[in-house]
């Protein structure tokens, strides 16, 4: 039987903290984003007002690495990569 | 060597990491830099396990508003002695058998490397980014660990910095959006977030257990989440 299989990137999001609150979602898993841009267009599509509420501060870690080390917006996604996006906490 | 004193006193810890181990923290030399939220917490227990030497920095005094986290500041402190003094006189009747010693001003580029000098281990209890950073850059100048803590509202943060072994805090966290207005926060989330500083700088001086040492721990007390991150 022929099959054909076409490549969607599954990628596991996890939020934290004040996204959380947000978006009501610890975890979800987002297929299709190429990039961490269109992952987080994705995101901003299924929760309006997600990319405003970035701008409070946050932080994207692709598989434990701080996207701004990386290729900041244009990181390209792989299926299986996990995103944590979080607010960092700035008090003591 | 431990006196009988405090083979008794340390008795309980001493089950876990032996009197080596509390040898180790007598010998230590820990700087505390913020003596608030999280600069309570970590003084406080650090005292308590026998840490020889606590130098505690801060430039302000305790405020009325301060004191629903600041638990080693107390009424009759609003307004008097700077944080470090306040803290000094409640942690020298709490264990007279370790040396407090205080800077109560603004560490700066000119005055971190002689007020921290002969520091072993760095505990990051500060509320701005800016010093974190001035903080990062002096611990990778003398290769000693670096503990960040950090919180807000009822989420915070912990990983450990060591020198070669980890990126540097700036790495880690760049371009922090400094918060212009107060945050809100309730004290203990920083009893929470301090005490697993406090008991990482006890990991890395007694060599017991896993510091989070190139991991993030991220806590959500409002819907109880700790979740580690792996920081590769």
């Amino acid at each position: 039987m022929l099959r054909v299989h076409f490549k969607v990137v599954y990628v596991l999001v996890k939020l934290f903290a004040t996204l959380i609150e947000f978006t009501g979602k610890r975890k979800l898993e987002i297929s299709g984003p190429k990039t961490v841009r269109e992952l987080l267009d994705e995101l901003e599509r299924t929760f309006p007002g997600f990319k405003k509420e970035l701008e409070k501060g946050h932080i994207i870690l692709v598989n434990g690495k701080n996207i701004e080390h990386l290729q900041g917006l244009d990181t390209p996604l792989k299926d299986d990569d996990t995103v944590s996006i979080f607010p960092p906490a700035g008090g003591g | 060597m431990l006196s009988e004193r405090e083979i008794e006193r340390y008795d309980r810890q001493i089950m876990i990491f032996g009197k080596e181990g509390q040898e180790k923290l007598k010998g230590a030399k820990v700087a505390v830099v913020g003596v608030g939220g999280l600069g309570s917490p970590v003084a406080y227990y650090l005292a308590a396990a026998g840490v020889g030497t606590l130098l505690l920095v801060d430039e302000q005094r305790p405020e009325l508003s301060n004191l629903n986290r600041q638990i080693l500041h107390w009424e009759e402190d609003v307004g008097e002695r700077p944080k470090p003094e306040s803290a000094r006189w409640k942690l020298e009747r709490f264990n007279s058998d370790i040396k407090i010693e205080t800077f109560s001003g603004r560490l700066t580029e000119e005055n971190v490397e002689e007020v921290l000098k002969g520091v072993d281990v760095v505990v990051d209890c500060l509320d701005n980014f800016e010093t974190r950073y001035l903080l990062d850059d002096y611990v990778h100048r003398k290769k000693i660990p670096l503990v960040h803590g950090a919180v807000e509202g009822m989420h915070g943060q912990i990983t450990t910095i060591v020198p070669g072994l980890t990126k540097s805090l700036k790495e880690l966290f760049p371009k922090v959006k400094e918060k212009e207005e107060k945050f809100p926060i309730i004290g203990a989330t920083a009893g929470v977030v301090g005490s697993i500083q406090a008991m990482e700088v006890i990991k890395l001086l007694t060599g017991i257990g896993e510091p989070l040492i190139n991991k993030l721990l991220l806590i959500d007390l409002a819907l109880n989440i700790f979740d580690v991150v792996e920081l590769k």
